[in-house]
């Protein structure tokens, strides 16, 4: 069995939210990747700014069921690994670079892939229901580096997907790229 | 006004558009508790970096080198 990717279009964000609208529904799987920065000047010593995903506009607080994240915290100049893991969370986080933070550089980004399973599907109960899956990381070279893996089953929607957003509460600099992928299996 | 960005999968464009009433109220009922919500994230990691800590004395009190914490807990 084969599988063909077809890019379907590209967001540079600087807004707070961003969003793929008007989804296909001819293919079997969404592939998401990101490269991004939040807008924050915050001078706070976490790197990370919080990033969120949302399907058709909802970002897991009451529809997603399942949803579990997990992140590794890890300095460089102080070799201290962190994991943390948060299950039933109520939001779809991912770990997001922000501008700038105390103490090192402003060139940190993160990237993010996410996948996205059986988008198509109404079903709630069997085999065929959504599932999503996505890692972010962000690695600043000068300090400290974040990786997060969460996943989601979306078993309380109903609902096939027909967009996909990403939001920062600071908005996205500029140079920030959503791209989204559908996949054809068969 | 506050804007999101979109961009249209069936028409290739992305334009930057005005939120909804609706979309602002749900914008904004989001981002009332998303402070707390990152204030929990980092108050756990505060929480595993102290219980490692502890433990890794704990460790050295039983006569453990710091290469053999560091190669037990990494």
């Amino acid at each position: 069995m084969a599988e063909a990717i077809t890019w379907l279009g590209r967001l540079t964000p600087t807004t707070v939210t961003a969003t793929f609208s008007g989804i296909s529904q001819d293919y079997t799987h969404l592939i998401a990747k990101g490269y991004c920065q939040a807008d924050s000047d915050s001078t706070s010593a976490w790197t990370n700014n919080d990033g969120y995903i949302n399907f058709n506009g909802d970002y897991g607080t009451g529809a997603h069921y399942g949803y579990m994240h997990q992140f590794f915290y890890g300095y460089i100049t102080n070799p201290t690994k962190q994991m943390s893991k948060n299950q039933n969370a109520t939001e779809m986080w991912m770990a997001t670079a922000r501008k700038q933070y105390s103490g090192s550089n402003t060139n940190s980004w993160s990237t993010i892939t996410a996948k996205i399973y059986n988008y198509t599907s109404t079903s709630t109960t069997s085999q065929a229901k959504k599932a999503v899956m996505w890692w972010a990381g962000i690695n600043n070279l000068a300090n400290d580096c974040f990786y997060s893996n969460s996943t989601n089953l979306l078993t309380n929607d109903s609902a096939a997907i027909t967009s996909l957003g990403f939001r920062n509460s600071n908005g996205w600099v500029s140079g920030t790229i959503f791209d989204l992928y559908g996949v054809k299996v068969g | 006004m506050p804007s999101k960005t979109v961009f249209n999968c069936a028409t290739g464009i992305q334009t930057v558009v005005e939120l909804t009433a609706e979309e602002i109220a749900a914008d904004e009922a989001f981002a009332a508790d998303e402070e707390v919500r990152h204030e929990a994230r980092e108050a756990e990691l505060a929480a595993v970096a102290a219980h490692k800590a502890s433990g890794e004395a704990k460790l050295a009190d039983l006569g453990l080198s710091v290469d053999e914490i560091a190669a037990l807990v990494g």
